[in-house]
């Protein structure tokens, strides 16, 4: 550590991990990190929650989505000590035990996740437009993910598994 | 992964704590919002603050009151706006810029405040500390040239906020808070023409809410040109917010500001084209001699996504189309507004 | 009840929904360290020196240059001209120069930083008339990588004697494939025990032949295992040898502790391929009554400063550069240039995109010169079976392109719909068009490419009554597992659920050749086929299997088998369809077993105001043999037009010395959910007897349409013809100004 410090004087002498407590899928959890890690960081690293992934690192693909208190946010650009208190939601933290979500079964049905590296991402966006509008039009999903890129599927069987999701949700049967 | 550099966070819980925290971190210290513009560029290496002042803990920051006008804690997220449905049906304009600011997840992130403050933009800048050491860096971060303008003693980095022409154009007023005390001013006098020093807000400022002008008889419209339907910065923007002498759209102008974004280093203020529409109706020739007033002050530089040309030859069209809206002849069919978007599942598919 | 042609759910799906997909992020080992790269500042140059700045424990780091290589300082794939490491010259900006490992993350950034390259810069070529020119040679002895010429007839004299001659040029631009997943590879190597490597990847037999070259190692040594992979396009087929390669070399140095390398977004848009940009040059001679006399085309690609895989780019794009159209007369020269640029590599579609696109718009400039409507040029010169396309070949599929075009045209209620517009675009600021496009894509490698590979699959049963699919084919998001098991199921005649695929492993898999060249699902599950039934034969034989049996009898069969007999295995290896024949030298003959064959249909809007053009709606109507799975072959197509409409209209690469200046994913632009529009499919099925149950290739078809079907839907709502990919609004403003300024 001594001789990283001595490298380079730009950054900060002092290095004091911080210590949070947070929420995640429903568990508490402490977690100790360097002040500089970001949510995702903390999550793949940290945690071992690899579900979460990273595309750009920048804001710009929406793969590393996640909940934070509910609301969709990129967690490549939240600051891990900001989740004080809070409670993250990942794609590890949709399925009840062995049973999917009826968004994550209507995705693997209807063709809605081909490379899948996007799929975390859309997923927890989509649960969340879900959860705040049960019956969304086709382009109330558009609009709701429009912040995810995926280069796969050309989007359609993915607009085509919210909206099935959003059925089977409302009673109907898959 | 890119990495953040590191650095020292501080949770004040008033905004006197986060004006002195900042007094105290001097040149070292950042304010820290919604992280959606500081972040990457913390990560690419462009700002490289040591002490980041996180605001999400402050109280006072979320105003949020509707009367005859508007007052709104910088501190909102874009959401927020976004959700407040009165707060839309107000300010049409205002809506407009919010919904049009990168993507749905970026938007429950970033803030009023941060958008106002965004840092500007330029494909020099915006770069990976690698790229920009091949070029010897620029004018704007460590280097000494800039290479928009090679002869030019600024930076021509470019003001690419939504939120900033809407301001501009709306008359809004912003209050800034420092250890000294507090200072209210116009939104245009927040932004100077200078790449670097894009803000008149002092080091040690907090800007902590934004007053909108009464609502009541208020036209205001914006219009964004950017490629794609969402995550891309403006090209070139045009806000527009009048007030007529009667209720009806043919009914002459009592006042009228026309702002241009994305064209320079501030929001740019096209006075004279507003000055030309006062007293008279929203004819075709008086829009037509307002927006090539406007236009005129539109001189991008080579430094953002779209070609020059194309970008200064779109700012006439785009201001007569803002003010065709504001005169009632419904949404303009251009740029995002007539995206396709996603409509129904093609019947008869396989 | 049979799985093919039925939608069964992704077999891998469960995990990628719930995140447990292990991808090569998620991968990690005891001990393992990161590395990463140092690259040339500029388009070429010599390296005078290395220098280790200041302030940084180099004793603590793992550093490696071209000295530290054991083998021979190639990515060995067909030429072997491109370096692992660049020695004394770099010929492109971002090459590879000096590797760095350590356990630290932070550390190695800061060490990255501190490695300085002293260099002498060099001239640099950057576009193809530069090349041409060869005022500075880069490569061999006129900057020419690879050169074909297909010939037939005599052009010369039916253009002099034809009714009509029409001229054209087009250009297409780079593409960055923008797999969402980035490149990464991890790497464990020593001198006793081998190399082995973990990673996103295509191709793991191209991996392995590149590690056995820089290491001299033999293929028992060096293993290649294939992770989960976000999507590849054919940007995972070549470059990730060049990673593994860099893992292994830091690994190897650093005593055979596991090295871990993963490009960040910027790196990956800087340093890896692209779509190789071109320009084609087009003559055209025809009759009166819109019959082909001749056609002249000089297609020329950028291959970037290596060859990679540029030859074979080019003689795609070559072969399909006359589209599906019967004309006597035929010259095609092809050209692959190199340039100062990162190498370009393979990307879905291979060349014919490019040639296509060319093809394709200028049939629309001749239909208009001859007063011929686009669809009516086209219906007169379509290629029938019995009849020869350019390179000879006589086509033997059941093609019928005039009921696919008046499919096209009628679902897509063309007729209606350009009237309606013709009468709408009098009014107002939007132009609306309607555009098409007649093309074919050639199942699997060109000419002997398959007979080369001599591909093989093993299907093995187990002691618990399950079967194991064994191949080096990859699952990078396009549905080989799902199209294998149903293959292998309906084959063994046995239900899905006890058919395995595992993930490609050079130590467990034999080499049925690379996850390209829409070749998966026909040609290896033609293999798989093959395979099943020599095993279910062999369970026959043996007498252990009733007929007719049940899923539980085959179980029952196979664990009495492994148990009396030990090993159940069977193999197959690829066989030429009968009467193939390619001449390689003459560049004539039998260029593909099959081609699929589809027309294409854009709508269009352009606003007079902004320029922008949009396509509000895309109707595909193709002919790939037997459709497999129609979930993942709807899935296949529809994001196959997602990216066409991308590089049609909004993906352009901008270049700044030789070097990608739009390196991020806000500033280079692919479609969101808010720009795609409705996409109709339509699939006709006519069963190719060497394909998998009858299935032909189909990744790559969709790529090849939309691009010349959207710019002729430009040209039909505006009456200005654009001959460049990307048509952004400020090409389209240009081709208008100058419409204008001819008025």
């Amino acid at each position: 550590m001594l001789t990283q410090d001595r490298a380079v004087q730009d950054e900060p002498a002092v290095r004091r991990k911080c210590l949070i407590g947070l929420t995640v899928n429903g568990e508490p959890q402490e977690v100790a990190f360097f002040p500089e890690k970001t949510l995702l960081e903390v999550l793949r690293e940290d945690l071992g929650l690899t579900g979460t992934k990273h595309g750009c690192e920048l804001g710009e693909c929406g793969a590393c989505a996640v909940l934070l208190d509910g609301q969709p946010v990129l967690s490549c650009l939240v600051l891990g000590l900001e989740c004080q208190g809070r409670e993250v939601l990942t794609v590890e933290g949709l399925a009840n035990g062995p049973e999917l979500h009826p968004l994550q079964a209507a995705l693997a049905d209807l063709g809605g996740t081909q490379c899948g590296y996007c799929t975390p991402g859309i997923l927890c966006v989509a649960l969340a437009l879900l959860r705040d509008n049960p019956a969304p039009t086709r382009a109330e999903i558009a609009e709701a993910l429009s912040g995810n890129l995926c280069r796969c599927t050309g989007y359609h069987q993915i607009l085509d598994a919210v909206q099935e999701a959003a059925r089977r949700m409302a009673g109907g049967q898959p | 992964m890119m990495r953040l550099p590191r650095l020292r966070y501080v949770a004040p819980r008033t905004i006197r704590e986060a004006a002195a925290a900042l007094a105290d971190a001097g040149p070292e210290g950042a304010l820290l919002a919604g992280g959606t513009d500081l972040l990457p560029n913390m990560k690419r290496r462009q700002q490289v603050p040591r002490i980041l002042i996180g605001l999400r803990g402050v109280q006072g920051l979320r105003v949020r009151e509707l009367g005859e006008a508007a007052r709104l804690g910088a501190g909102l997220t874009l959401s927020e706006m976004l959700r407040d449905a009165a707060l839309c049906a107000a300010y049409p304009g205002l809506r407009r810029a919010v919904a049009s600011i990168s993507t749905p997840p970026l938007r429950n992130m970033g803030t009023l405040g941060g958008n106002l403050c965004l840092d500007t933009r330029c494909n020099y800048y915006n770069q990976s500390l690698e790229w920009r050491k091949a070029i010897d860096f620029c004018l704007k971060k460590d280097g000494t040239i800039c290479w928009v303008a090679p002869a030019s003693p600024r930076c021509w980095a470019v003001s690419s906020s939504d939120m900033a022409p809407l301001m501009v154009a709306l008359g809004a007023r912003v209050t800034l808070q420092s250890a000294q005390g507090e200072r209210e001013l116009a939104a245009e006098a927040l932004y100077v023409d200078d790449g670097i020093a894009y803000l008149s807000r002092r080091p040690d400022e907090v800007l902590t809410d934004v007053v909108l002008p009464p609502h009541a008889g208020l036209r205001c419209t914006y219009l964004k040109l950017r490629r794609r339907g969402a995550f891309d910065f403006p090209v070139l923007s045009v806000a527009a917010a009048l007030r007529l002498d009667g209720d009806h759209g043919d009914a002459p102008v009592r006042e009228a500001r026309l702002v241009l974004g994305a064209v320079g280093s501030h929001p740019v203020l096209a006075a004279e084209a507003g000055a030309l529409l006062v007293g008279r109706p929203l004819s075709e020739e008086a829009i037509r001699e307002a927006a090539e007033a406007a236009a005129r002050l539109a001189k991008p530089l080579d430094n953002t996504d779209y070609a020059l040309g194309w970008r200064k030859r779109m700012a006439g069209p785009l201001i007569a189309a803002a003010l065709r809206e504001l005169r009632g002849d419904g949404p303009p069919p251009h740029g995002e507004l007539a995206r396709a978007g996603v409509r129904g599942r093609p019947s008869g598919a396989c | 009840m049979p799985l093919v042609g039925t939608p069964v759910p992704r077999l891998e799906a469960p995990d990628k929904v719930t995140g447990a997909a292990c991808y090569v992020d998620d991968f990690a080992l005891p001990g393992m360290i990161y590395g990463v790269t140092v690259r040339s500042p500029g388009p070429r140059g010599r390296i005078r020196r290395i220098r280790l700045g200041d302030g940084i424990p180099w004793e603590e780091i793992t550093v490696v240059t071209a000295r530290d290589i054991p083998g021979d300082n190639v990515v060995a794939l067909i030429n072997d001209d491109q370096p692992c490491l660049a020695a004394e010259v770099y010929n492109h900006a971002e090459e590879a120069v000096v590797l760095l490992a350590h356990r630290d993350r932070a550390l190695l950034e800061r060490a990255r930083r501190q490695v300085h390259l002293d260099v002498e810069p060099l001239p640099p070529v950057l576009t193809i008339d530069d090349a041409l020119a060869a005022r500075e040679v880069i490569w061999g002895t006129d900057n020419i990588i690879k050169s074909y010429l297909v010939e037939q007839g005599d052009v010369e004299a039916a253009l002099r004697e034809a009714d009509l001659v029409v001229q054209g040029e087009y250009e297409t631009g780079a593409q960055e494939h923008l797999y969402i997943e980035p490149n990464g590879m991890v790497a464990v190597a020593t001198p006793e025990d081998g190399v082995t490597v973990w990673g996103s990847l295509q191709c793991p037999y191209y991996v392995q032949k590149a590690l056995m070259r820089l290491f001299r190692l033999p293929p028992e040594r060096t293993r290649v295992v294939q992770l989960e992979t976000g999507g590849g396009f054919g940007g995972k087929e070549d470059y990730p040898s060049m990673i593994a390669a860099h893992a292994a070399l830091l690994s190897w140095k650093a005593g055979g502790v596991p090295v871990k390398i993963v490009y960040d977004r910027t790196e990956d848009m800087l340093a890896t391929t692209k779509r190789h940009p071109s320009r084609t040059r087009h003559r055209t001679g025809l009759r009166r009554d819109g019959t082909l006399v001749a056609l002249d085309i000089d297609f020329v690609i950028d291959g970037g400063a290596y060859s990679t895989l540029s030859q074979v780019v080019l003689s795609r794009g070559t072969i399909h550069a006359a589209g599906p159209y019967r004309c006597d007369n035929v010259r095609i020269r092809g050209r692959a240039v190199a340039t100062n640029t990162p190498p370009r590599g393979a990307f879905r579609g291979f060349g014919a995109p490019q040639s296509l696109f060319a093809l394709e718009r200028h049939l629309d400039v001749v239909a208009r010169a001859a007063g011929l409507p686009p669809e009516e040029l086209r219906r007169r010169n379509f290629i029938r079976r019995g009849e020869r396309l350019a390179v000879g070949q006589q086509v033997r599929d059941g093609v019928d392109l005039p009921a696919l075009l008046e499919r096209a045209l009628q679902v897509s209620g063309w007729t209606e719909r350009k009237n309606r517009f013709r009468q709408e675009n009098q009014r107002g600021t939007i132009r609306r068009g309607l555009g098409l496009s007649c093309f074919l894509h050639g199942t699997g490698f060109t000419g002997s490419g398959e007979s080369h590979l001599a591909s093989t699959v093993a299907l093995e049963g187990t002691a618990e009554g399950r079967v194991r699919v064994l191949t080096s084919s990859t699952e990078i998001g396009q549905g080989t597992n799902t199209i294998f098991s149903q293959i292998a199921a309906d084959a063994l005649g046995v239900g899905g659920e006890i058919i395995e695929v595992p993930r490609p492993d050079t130590a467990a898999v034999p080499d049925s050749g690379p996850t390209v060249a829409s070749r998966t699902c026909t040609i290896v599950g033609k293999l798989i086929e093959t395979a099943a039934l020599s095993l279910r034969q062999q369970l026959l034989e043996e007498g252990l299997l009733p007929l007719p049996y049940t899923t539980g009898d085959f179980q029952a069969a196979c664990a009495a088998y492994v148990r009396q007999r030990g090993a159940l295995r069977a193999t197959a290896r690829y066989q030429p369809p009968p009467g193939i024949h390619w001449d390689e030298v003459r560049f004539r003959g039998d260029a593909y077993g099959a081609y699929s064959w589809a027309v294409y249909v854009a709508q269009v809007r352009v606003d007079l105001c902004t320029y922008q053009a949009q396509v509000e709606e895309f109707w595909t109507v193709q002919e790939v043999g037997r459709v497999v799975n129609p979930t993942l072959a709807a899935g296949q197509i529809e994001g196959g037009v997602a990216q066409a409409i991308g590089w049609a209209l909004y993906e352009h690469v901008a270049w700044q010395e030789g070097r990608m200046a739009n390196c991020r994913m806000t500033d280079y632009i692919i479609p969101t959910t808010m720009d795609i529009p409705p996409i109709h499919v339509w699939f006709e099925e006519a069963p190719y007897p060497y394909g998998a149950f009858g299935a032909k290739g189909l990744g790559e078809l969709p790529m090849d349409g939309p691009a010349p079907a959207i710019l002729n839907a430009i040209h039909d709502a505006l009456g200005v013809s654009i001959c460049r990919v990307p048509a952004t609004p400020e090409v389209i403003y240009d081709a208008l100004s100058r419409e204008e300024a001819l008025v």
